[in-house]
């Protein structure tokens, strides 16, 4: 065993060297690797103000994809994932009776992290918290869809806004950078049999692809672009109407009409709200209340429709008609995990089920057994299993349920304010949040 | 020729009479001398395993002038402790992978070791370490000092690593909003 001891001391009798701290030289590199290991992403942000080096090097995307930070963080680190929830609040008499008064903020969407969740803070807080201002336009407004850091709401009518009160006003909020765009009224009139449409879609720059041209994403770089999908289907004729808007200048917004396929009598796009959106396409379900299913496609980089009817046995499908949710599920096959668009359909004896439409043969890939009856509200993905808020009726109370391990979490909240009819499951990517939030010390 | 051989069996004997050694001699920037395990030095250190390699170690005290001796007393403490208490090779890493490879935790041992430490004496080492190509113990030290960071302020992570803010008054608002916006509610 080697021995640790100075065998000589030539300062012997000398003062100490130093006793006071000395400025500390550190590398960049080193300092990198420092800030790499800090372990959550708020710290890791207190750092980047600390001075400008620092503030370049926390802002750098290849730094981001190695950080600690964000890799613990619930967004994995370069890839999105479910953070939490946008939701209105409840406004219905039982709330009203609760409290003396609602404060001004009641109107505002809130953000409801997951339970156990911090990457955006562990407690509930305002939709305008994470943007430069809007406080008035979003008073009211109702979470449609989201994606990648994106919410699309629809706002409520104000007296300031110049138009009928039949035009559809959208919003696009944009959390990682945290701005919001006001798209051009639409003319319900117009669509949709004069009818609210019923299915929505907000898609990223990156749900285009690399097909696009000029490329929408700019390299090792977030790009602003997004895209609105907008359809309904008239009750009356079956005629589905698809509006696109795309972003760009403010007078410059394009809308385009897609021609769709009519749908037969009987089917609708019932409860249906945000796109599940994979592999290129955003999808709908469409359902005719007696356990038959069918999706309209929409190919997000050619504006390529479709529309496919699932012929399952309608013994397993019917279920609580009307409350099945369009979802993606992870399915192991020969040791390769594939995505197969999916359902999830609570049935009336407690139960939930997931089933594929891609596999009329066997189609059920996961069931559960629930502490109650339930509603099935939105379903999204953390952490490779498939969750769903779930909101009964009256006490409503909201929970949060992993499918595959089958145990659920109930959402925090304490003054039974949060109306989980109208939530919305929020994804994002923390390397593109800090991005998007550190753009100002990126030169 | 006869010189020549000479020289060459006299190269031979000294390098025999090195490599039977066990330990390497270092001298502090302050004079101080430190022997340490040949084996741990060449394994944990990139510098020192270049410098034994290349018979580039002096007997009488290998120079290290850019470390303070409370510093390479610490870079030689853990040299033996880790070789006392990590037996395989497997801990070896390149300089190749710097900032590439996935960190492992650091062990007990090397929490305490760190712990210790008193702030001044944390920062030479990391800066030892980084001098002496000493990839784990860097990666250990850094971990100990990101885990400070935790919860401090800007302004004390200033004095922490005595740096200067060099934002403006209008930066520095900006990016305070934008924290805010990314973290704290209204």
């Amino acid at each position: 065993m080697p021995v640790v001891t100075p065998v000589a001391s030539l300062s012997h009798g000398m003062p100490e060297m130093e006793t006071c701290s000395r400025i500390p030289y550190l590398p960049d590199e080193v300092i990198s690797k420092i800030l790499a290991r800090v372990p959550d992403v708020e710290s890791l942000f207190l750092c980047a103000v600390a001075c400008k080096p620092w503030g370049r090097i926390v802002a750098d995307p290849a730094f981001l994809r190695r950080s600690a930070a964000l890799s613990s963080a619930d967004g994995g680190g370069d890839r999105s994932s479910l953070v939490g929830f946008f939701l209105q609040r409840r406004t219905d008499d039982e709330v009203k009776k609760q409290f003396i008064w609602l404060p001004r903020s009641w109107k505002l969407p809130a953000f409801v992290p997951a339970p156990g969740s911090s990457a955006l803070g562990s407690r509930t807080r305002l939709l305008t918290s994470f943007l430069r201002g809007g406080h008035d336009v979003l008073a009211g407004a109702k979470p449609l869809a989201a994606r990648g850091g994106l919410l699309l709401l629809r706002l409520s009518p104000h007296p300031s806004m110049e138009s009928a009160d039949t035009d559809l006003h959208l919003c696009v909020c944009n959390i990682l950078t945290g701005k919001w765009d006001l798209l051009p009224p639409i003319d319900a009139g117009d669509f949709f049999g004069g009818e609210a449409p019923q299915g929505y879609a907000v898609l990223t720059a990156a749900d285009h692809g690399d097909a696009a041209d000029p490329p929408l994403q700019p390299e090792d770089g977030y790009s602003t672009f997004f895209r609105v999908f907008v359809v309904g289907v008239d009750r009356l004729d079956g005629r589905v109407d698809l509006l696109a808007l795309c972003s760009g200048e403010p007078d410059d917004w394009l809308l385009s009409i897609l021609p769709l396929p009519e749908v037969e009598e009987g089917f609708s796009l019932h409860g249906c709200r945000g796109a599940e959106v994979f592999n290129g396409s955003a999808h709908w379900l469409l359902q005719d209340g007696l356990g038959r299913f069918a999706t309209i496609n929409v190919r997000i980089s050619s504006g390529e429709v479709s529309k496919i009817h699932h012929h399952h046995d309608v013994r397993i499908l019917r279920g609580d008609d009307s409350s099945a949710l369009l979802c993606t599920s992870v399915v192991e096959e020969k040791k390769i995990q594939k995505t197969k668009l999916s359902i999830l359909l609570p049935l009336r004896n407690n139960r939930v089920t997931m089933l594929t439409l891609e596999d009329e043969e066997s189609p059920i890939i996961a069931e559960q057994d629930l502490p109650r009856r339930m509603d099935a509200v939105c379903a999204g993905d953390k952490n490779g299993n498939t969750m769903l808020v779930v909101g009964p009726s009256y006490p409503y109370d909201g929970y949060l349920l992993d499918l595959h391990s089958g145990s659920t979490t109930m959402v925090e909240d304490r003054g039974r304010s949060l109306d989980y009819k109208t939530a919305v499951l929020f994804d994002i990517n923390m390397v593109e949040f800090m991005q998007g939030r550190l753009a100002c010390v990126r030169q | 020729m006869e010189v020549d051989k000479g020289k060459g069996e006299a190269e031979e004997t000294r390098k025999v009479a090195e490599a039977d050694r066990d330990t390497v001699t270092l001298k502090s920037s302050d004079g101080k001398l430190f022997e340490v395990s040949k084996e741990a030095a060449a394994r944990l250190s990139t510098v020192l395993a270049g410098m034994i390699a290349g018979g580039s170690i002096d007997d009488n005290g290998t120079d290290l002038k850019q470390i303070g001796s409370e510093a390479l007393e610490n870079v030689v403490d853990y040299c033996n402790k880790h070789a006392n208490s990590i037996p395989s090779a497997a801990l070896i890493s390149s300089s190749i992978s710097f900032n590439t490879a996935p960190f492992k935790e650091p062990e007990e041992w090397e929490r305490k070791f760190v712990d210790r430490l008193s702030h001044d004496a944390l920062f030479d080492l990391v800066e030892a370490a980084n001098f002496l190509g000493m990839e784990r113990l860097l990666d250990v030290t850094c971990h100990k000092i990101s885990e400070m960071m935790k919860g401090k302020s800007p302004d004390q992570i200033r004095e922490v690593f005595n740096i200067k803010n060099d934002y403006t008054k209008e930066e520095l608002e900006e990016i305070r909003q934008e924290l805010a916006w990314a973290f704290y509610d209204d």
